[in-house]
This record gives C-alpha cells, sequence and structure tokens, in this order.
C-alpha cells in the first residue's frame, strides 16, 4: 500500500531524516514514535505530499507519490492534523460536506451524491445533535470528532494521523482511537499514525517504527519494539514496562528521577 | 442554502438599483424619482414605443451625460475595491487585509504625484496618461512586493502582508514629499489622493467594466476553494487544493482590479476593508455569498457615499475618500455591536 524507499530530507545543512525505509501492509496500523525534534511529522508531511522530499521515493499504490496530482492524492489519501478546525463560523453540516471537496468539479457537483454518507457519518460519531451548531461554538474534543468526519466524509484508503489526541483528555483520547479502529476495522484503512502517547500506540497500532534524531532506529511488532532499553536509547529516560494486565501491549510506567537515582548516577 | 442566495442576491440588487435612482434625483436640478427609471428604461430601443416622453429634454440631457456615467462609474470602483477585499481577507486570512494590502494603492499613488507634480498629467493620452501611469506603478509594485515575500518558490501569507507595509510605507513617504514640495494652493496631488469620481464619463466605466467582470468570473469561481482556505492551508492542501497556486491567482485578480479602480478614481480607502465585514456580519462566512454580495454592496455603498460627496456642501465637493470613512466607521461599528447581542441571546 505503501512503500517508503531511502527517502532523505533536508533544509538547508540540517538533515531532518536519513535513509528512512519501510512498508506499510493494507488495512495495518503504523505507529511512528521517537522523542520531540526526531523528524516525526516531517516524514508523516512527505507521505502526504506537501513537503517534498530531498531524495529517495515514495510509493502510494505502486504508483510514484509524485506521479499524484494534490486532487488525485487527496481521493485517496487523507490526512487529520494535531490542530484540530480553527474555531470558525461553518456548521458541522458544512465542515463534513467540505470532505467531498477531492470528488467535486470545479462548479461544486459531486460524483456522486454523498448526502446519506455524511449523515450515517455524522451519526456513528455522534455529532447528529451538533449538526447546526458553528464550530466555534463547539469544544475541542467536538471540534476533533467533527475533523474525524470530515476525513471520513473523503473516504480514504489512507488516513495519515499527526498527534491527533495530544489536546484531548483521557476519555476523548480512548474515544477518538477506538472511532478511528472501528473505521479501520470496517473499510480496510490503511493508517500511519505519529503518536507522542507510547501506551495508545502499543495498544493500537500494528506495528511501530522508532526514529531518532532523523534516522530509523527500529520497525516491528510493538512488543518487540518496546523494550526497556531502547526506551531509554531513544527518549533517556528510565521507564519501567510492563504487560497490559487485559490485551497484553506493552505499557510503560513513567518513573520520577529521585534523589536516590540521581545519587546513583553520580556514583 | 440556495434559497437565503437568491433571496440575499435579488435583495441587494433591488437595493442597489433603488439607490442608483434616488442618487440620480439629487444635483442642482431636482429630477422627480419616479421620472427615473422611466427616462432610463426610454433609451432601450425596443421599450422606447412603450414609454411616453413625458418630461423636459433638459433631464435627458443632465441624466445620461453627467450623472449617470457618475453612478456607473462609482457602482463599478465601489464593486472592483470591496470584491477585492472580500478576496483579500479570504486569501490572507486576515481581517485587516484589504485592496490595498499589497501597496497597489501606493504603487498607483506616486506614479500620480509624479506626474501631477510636474505638471504632465495630460501629456502623453489626453486625460488617460494618469490612469495609465497610476496602473502601470501599481502592478510593478505588486510586482516588487511578490518577490521580496517569496521564499522558495511560495509566498508565505506573513511575509506577503510585511512586504506590503515596508513597501506601503516606503512609497508613501515618497508621495509626502511630493505634496510636500508642490507649492499650489489648492494641492492637486492631495485630491487626487483622496479620491473622486467628479468629471468621469462613459469612457472611464467601458475600461473598469471588463475588469470588474473577469475579475468577479475568477473569484466566484475560488468561493468554495476560499471557504475551505478558511479552515487552514494545510487543511485545504489535504483536500487537494493547490494552495501556493490558488493564493497566488486570487490576489493578482484582485489587486489588477485594484490598480484599475485606483488608477481612475484615485485611493478611496475603508470600501474594501469594511464593506466584505458588514456582508460577513450579515449573511455569515460562507464566500459563495460573501463574494457576490460584496460586489454588490461595494457598488451600493459607493454610490451613497458620492451622492453625499457631492451634494452635502454643493457646490463644493467633499473628498469622496473622507465620505466613506466618515460613514463607514460608525455603521460597522453599529453592526459589531448588534452581532455582540444577538451572540450573547443565542447563548444564553
Amino acid at each position: 500500500m505503501i512503500r517508503v524507499e531511502h527517502v532523505d530530507k533536508h533544509y538547508g545543512a540540517a538533515k531532518v531524516l536519513q535513509d528512512i525505509h519501510f512498508e506499510v501492509e493494507p488495512g495495518t496500523c503504523l505507529g511512528i514514535i521517537g522523542p520531540n525534534g526526531s523528524g516525526k511529522s516531517t516524514l508523516l508531511q512527505c507521505i502526504s505530499g506537501v513537503e517534498p522530499t530531498s531524495s529517495g521515493k515514495i510509493v502510494i499504490r505502486n504508483q510514484p507519490l509524485s506521479a499524484y496530482s494534490r486532487k488525485a492524492l487527496s481521493q485517496h489519501l487523507a490526512v487529520l492534523q494535531q490542530e484540530t478546525l480553527p474555531p470558525v463560523g461553518y456548521s458541522v453540516q458544512e465542515v463534513l460536506e467540505m470532505g467531498r471537496f477531492p470528488f467535486q468539479n470545479w462548479l461544486g457537483r459531486d460524483q456522486a451524491d454523498a448526502s446519506s454518507l455524511i449523515a450515517g457519518i455524522a451519526e456513528q460519531l455522534n455529532l447528529a445533535e451538533l449538526i447546526d451548531r458553528p464550530l466555534h461554538e463547539l469544544s475541542g474534543g467536538q471540534r476533533q470528532r467533527v475533523a474525524l468526519g470530515k476525513v471520513m466524509v473523503q473516504q480514504p484508503e489512507i488516513l495519515l494521523l499527526d498527534e491527533p489526541t495530544t489536546y484531548l483528555d483521557i476519555r476523548y483520547q480512548l474515544q477518538f482511537m477506538d472511532y478511528v479502529r472501528k473505521w479501520q476495522r470496517d473499510c480496510g484503512l490503511t493508517i500511519i499514525a505519529v503518536l507522542h502517547d507510547l501506551n495508545l500506540a502499543a495498544q493500537y497500532c500494528d506495528q511501530l517504527l522508532v526514529l531518532h534524531e532523523g534516522k530509523q532506529v527500529a520497525i516491528g511488532k510493538p512488543a518487540e519494539i518496546l523494550s526497556r532499553e531502547r526506551v531509554h536509547e531513544v527518549f533517556g529516560t528510565e521507564p519501567i514496562i510492563i504487560p497490559h494486565p487485559v490485551n497484553g501491549a506493552p505499557q510503560i510506567l513513567l518513573q520520577p528521577d529521585s534523589h536516590e537515582t540521581l545519587g546513583n548516577e553520580a556514583k | 442554502m440556495n434559497r437565503t442566495g437568491l433571496l440575499w442576491g435579488g435583495g441587494g440588487i433591488l437595493l442597489l438599483l433603488f439607490t442608483i435612482c434616488v442618487s440620480a434625483t439629487i444635483g442642482s436640478v431636482h429630477i422627480p424619482l419616479q421620472q427615473i427609471p422611466a427616462i432610463l428604461l426610454h433609451q432601450i430601443p425596443w421599450l422606447q414605443d412603450m414609454i411616453p416622453k413625458t418630461w423636459p429634454g433638459s433631464y435627458e440631457q443632465i441624466l445620461l451625460k453627467v450623472r449617470i456615467p457618475r453612478i456607473a462609474i462609482g457602482v463599478l470602483v465601489g464593486a472592483c475595491l470591496s470584491l477585492s477585499g472580500a478576496a483579500f481577507q479570504g486569501v490572507l486570512r486576515n481581517p485587516l487585509a484589504d485592496p490595498y494590502t499589497l501597496g497597489v494603492s501606493s504603487g498607483a499613488s506616486v506614479g500620480a504625484a509624479f506626474m501631477i507634480y510636474f505638471g504632465i498629467q495630460y501629456s502623453l493620452v489626453g486625460q488617460w496618461s494618469v490612469p495609465i501611469v497610476a496602473f502601470t506603478t501599481g502592478v510593478l509594485t505588486l510586482w516588487l512586493v511578490m518577490r521580496l515575500a517569496q521564499d522558495e518558490g511560495k509566498i508565505p501569507t506573513e511575509r506577503l502582508i510585511l512586504a506590503g507595509v515596508v513597501m506601503q510605507a516606503f512609497l508613501g513617504a515618497f508621495v509626502s514629499l511630493l505634496v510636500a514640495l508642490s507649492d499650489q494652493t489648492i494641492n492637486e496631488i492631495m485630491f487626487w489622493l483622496m479620491g473622486s469620481l467628479s468629471l468621469r464619463g462613459w469612457a472611464y466605466s467601458a475600461v473598469l467594466g471588463p475588469y470588474l467582470v473577469i475579475g468577479f468570473i475568477i473569484v466566484m469561481g475560488y468561493a468554495r476553494t476560499m471557504n475551505i482556505l478558511a479552515l487552514g492551508e494545510r487543511e485545504a492542501a489535504h483536500l487537494g487544493i493547490r494552495v501556493d497556486r490558488t493564493k497566488m491567482i486570487i490576489l493578482l485578480t484582485a489587486t489588477f482590479m485594484t490598480a484599475a479602480a485606483v488608477s481612475v478614481s484615485g485611493v478611496i480607502g475603508f470600501v474594501g476593508l469594511i464593506v466584505p465585514h458588514m456582508i460577513r456580519l450579515l449573511v455569515g462566512s460562507n464566500y459563495k455569498l460573501i463574494v457576490p454580495l460584496s460586489a454588490i454592496g461595494g457598488g451600493i455603498y459607493m454610490v451613497i457615499a458620492d451622492t453625499l460627496a457631492r451634494s452635502v456642501l454643493a457646490p463644493t465637493e467633499i473628498p469622496l475618500g473622507v465620505v466613506t470613512a466618515f460613514i463607514g466607521a460608525p455603521f460597522f461599528a453599529y453592526l459589531l455591536h448588534r452581532n455582540k447581542k444577538t451572540r450573547r441571546g443565542r447563548m444564553s
């Protein structure tokens, strides 16, 4: 579905990404993890086509990314950003309709009638009661749900998520990831997600890719990737990792630096 | 949605026609309101026989040679400026953006001031000398601003606004210098700068008309795209929009319209800033409505302003730029106040 071949990206002399190479199977979810400044978001922007790569190749659905026009690409690939939608005066309905933009001709006519699709998605995301409310009257969590609804209306085969849960509280984080997972299972969606929260990443992703200083450190199943040594090496913290009591996914417990360990390090 | 569009559009056009008729009655000779549509319709060859001529010939002369040409250019200038203003605000996503944001007006002013200062305003092609030079220097300024703002083939909005502001300040100083140096008692440069529609015959409308029509079609074609741009440039790119290309096309279109309007009427401030905002407060944030209604609203606003400019202190004319600000600011303040109240009302 998506193949990234030896991608480099640099801004002037600064190398942001070096020799990134991986493949994502259709219907699976790849999580990209790594500390701040490791190039996660840049990599996602390269895959979404808004940032050109400096060298290397990205192949989507057996076609190089550069062969797609912006519009053709947006019919197959949707992106959900970290910042939720701005508080503008559009109603929820209007924003959901905007998800059909890639399928409309210059007069605004759609290839297919999308009204039932939009109504179904609004129902599924519990947006039906909010449908006529303007965005600036909604809470951050509700707006992020509208943003998800908009990319669902876009009906992509590939979804890129850029830290979509950053500004949500834990309840909405879980709710949001559950919506995405349900959508993935229903439609065979392929997902690449940049995630800050390692515990969420371990539970929702089939594969994890670890970036560190622009380089690819490891890729594999969460259980193989999230080892104590690797987290220490990449993030520079000393974590405790235990399997989740219900689903067995590796979970990280944070351990504040107490005086004891500071003392130990000094020795 | 379509019904509201038709309602607003129809209402707007009726209001525009009514404003035109009322404005045409006012002047040194009063012409009765009910006769104005009759006189105008009488000019259409097919309708000529159906409308009996019941007015003195002098009325017809005054209307067709003096008042209507002036009203026509007013409608066109107002429509151009506020359409451009809507486009600028939409693309730059900045509420303070107006047609002059990219320095076009100061560019045109430098050209005009230069011509007037050296007394060569009728030298090259008669009355068209100043408009042609002003248009050229206006467009040249745009080119400079774009060059200044460009960064690796992209034009970031912040850089564009800053480049425009810098250019405006620089060229504005140049114009001020010319004003200060000129020793006429009635400063012709100042008058040009403050804008006027007097003594503009049909020819001016014929020149400006095509700019408005083509500009309107292009901007209207991008109305849906501007709606999506309101969600942010990244978001728009992810929905399949070529953001930089779109920005370029709309900004160039709007600027050409502005340069054309400024070169025939001088720098009339406030219209391009305020009319789109008024429309937005009335109908919401949908550009499919904002774009056409801004054009109509700009026309209405300019006709009212120009009527006041030529009638309040007649026979002295008040500079048009002064009137647009004088009536625009209080009205805008009222709309802001009303908007705040209705919003509170809805929340509670």
